[in-house]
């Protein structure tokens, strides 16, 4: 008799805990469905805390000229984004060609930008805690393609965590879009493009 | 009850001692990480690969150089700070090409990437019985100048290996005490002039 009660006690348990466990995923499934919530909307001059970097996008435009030191292939034209980054961690990191991603049509596949330093023109250069530099993002683009009236990126950001799961070390992990920046393309700003 | 009472304060012990425990755990990180080789200025700071000695440290706005026979400037929103250091290896060729600078609130500067082709700036190799001077450069905000410490080893983040940790404290002064930071630092060899 106590045999029979304990089971049927085990297969009462068992059933409630599998109908909480599909109740769970359907409610997970129907809030993951709906459409992605909106995304800032940012500007130029706006100053942008995304994960270590802090960003303030300045101005873009278009290239066909070797700009900062970064050259263009004949047949070529570029996206230049020009931004103010900082390093907002305790090293010196250049850990940045993924914090801005291109927009582009659908289908476009974007390329990773070229970043170079726009004191003493340098690609790709080290920055260090707490002191920002101003930079340019470079997009390689087709010659034929025809700019867009406005150059659209996401910003990316990380997240800390001071003890990954695998060595224990801090670091920066999940990177995800917190917000898409639109500048107008004008002209390149005075000593920004140099002949070769 | 009293035997309750005392499971019960086994249970409490036995939960705080498991928590100090897992707590206390060394990561993965600190057990594998660098063995730490202190010492200051002025000294040799004997590491397994090699013995290091901070002969000085300045302070410049500018950097000039020459590069493919045209006078090249680094100019910056902080401080240079120049490093020179006496390496030498202790029973085999050895690399010291890991430097940084940690400043008194722990940020990292690591060695400046932006002179390239700039005189002295290759690796610097270190052979047994050969000592030779190395010039590390950084760029630091200028609050991070005092209490600072230089962090010399072969590879980045050594591990189970040890990396020097040199205390620069004879920094230059002025007269009136205050930090001597050059206007133009000339990283070029001292030229003999032709007789």
């Amino acid at each position: 008799m106590r045999t029979a009660f304990g089971k049927i006690k085990t297969r009462l348990a068992a059933g409630i805990g599998s109908t909480v466990a599909v109740g769970a995923a359907a409610v997970y499934s129907v809030l993951g469905a709906g459409p992605p919530p909106p995304v800032a909307q940012y500007g130029a001059g706006s100053a942008i805390e995304a994960g270590r970097w802090r960003v303030t996008p300045q101005r873009a435009w278009v290239s066909h000229k070797r700009v900062y030191g970064v050259p263009i292939k004949p047949g070529q034209q570029a996206l230049v984004l020009e931004a103010d980054l900082s390093n907002r961690t305790r090293t010196s990191t250049g850990s940045y060609s993924n914090l801005l991603r291109l927009q582009l049509a659908p289908g476009a596949k974007p390329e990773d930008p070229i970043v170079a330093q726009v004191r003493d023109p340098q690609i790709g250069p080290l920055l260090h805690p707490g002191m920002p530099e101003r930079v340019v993002y470079v997009w390689m683009m087709p010659g034929s393609a025809a700019p867009p009236a406005s150059l659209a990126v996401d910003v990316v950001a990380e997240t800390y965590k001071p003890v990954d799961n695998l060595y224990g070390t801090p670091g920066w992990f999940n990177p995800a879009v917190i917000g898409r920046v639109t500048l107008p393309l004008g002209p390149p700003p005075a000593g920004a493009e140099q002949a070769s | 009850m009293k035997r309750r009472l005392a499971t019960l304060l086994l249970l409490v012990a036995a939960a705080a001692v498991l928590f100090a425990m897992q707590r206390s755990t060394p990561r993965y990180d600190e057990l594998t990480g660098p063995l730490v080789v202190s010492g200051r200025m002025g000294q040799a700071v004997r590491t397994r690969l090699f013995d290091a000695n901070v002969e000085r440290v300045e302070f410049a706005r500018r950097l000039v150089y020459q590069r493919f026979d045209r006078e090249t400037e680094r100019t910056t929103s902080g401080l240079w700070a120049i490093v020179t250091v006496e390496l030498s290896a202790r029973s085999r060729s050895v690399n010291v090409g890991q430097a940084s600078w940690v400043g008194p609130r722990g940020f990292q500067y690591l060695q400046t990437d932006r002179l390239a082709l700039a005189p002295g700036q290759s690796p610097p190799a270190a052979e047994p019985g050969l000592p030779r001077r190395a010039r590390y450069i950084f760029e630091i905000r200028p609050d991070q100048v005092g209490g600072a410490v230089l962090r010399l080893s072969e590879r980045f983040a050594p591990r189970l290996d040890s990396e020097a940790r040199i205390k620069l404290d004879a920094l230059p002064r002025k007269p009136d005490g205050a930090l001597d930071i050059m206007d133009t630092f000339d990283m070029n060899p001292v030229r003999k002039e032709p007789s």
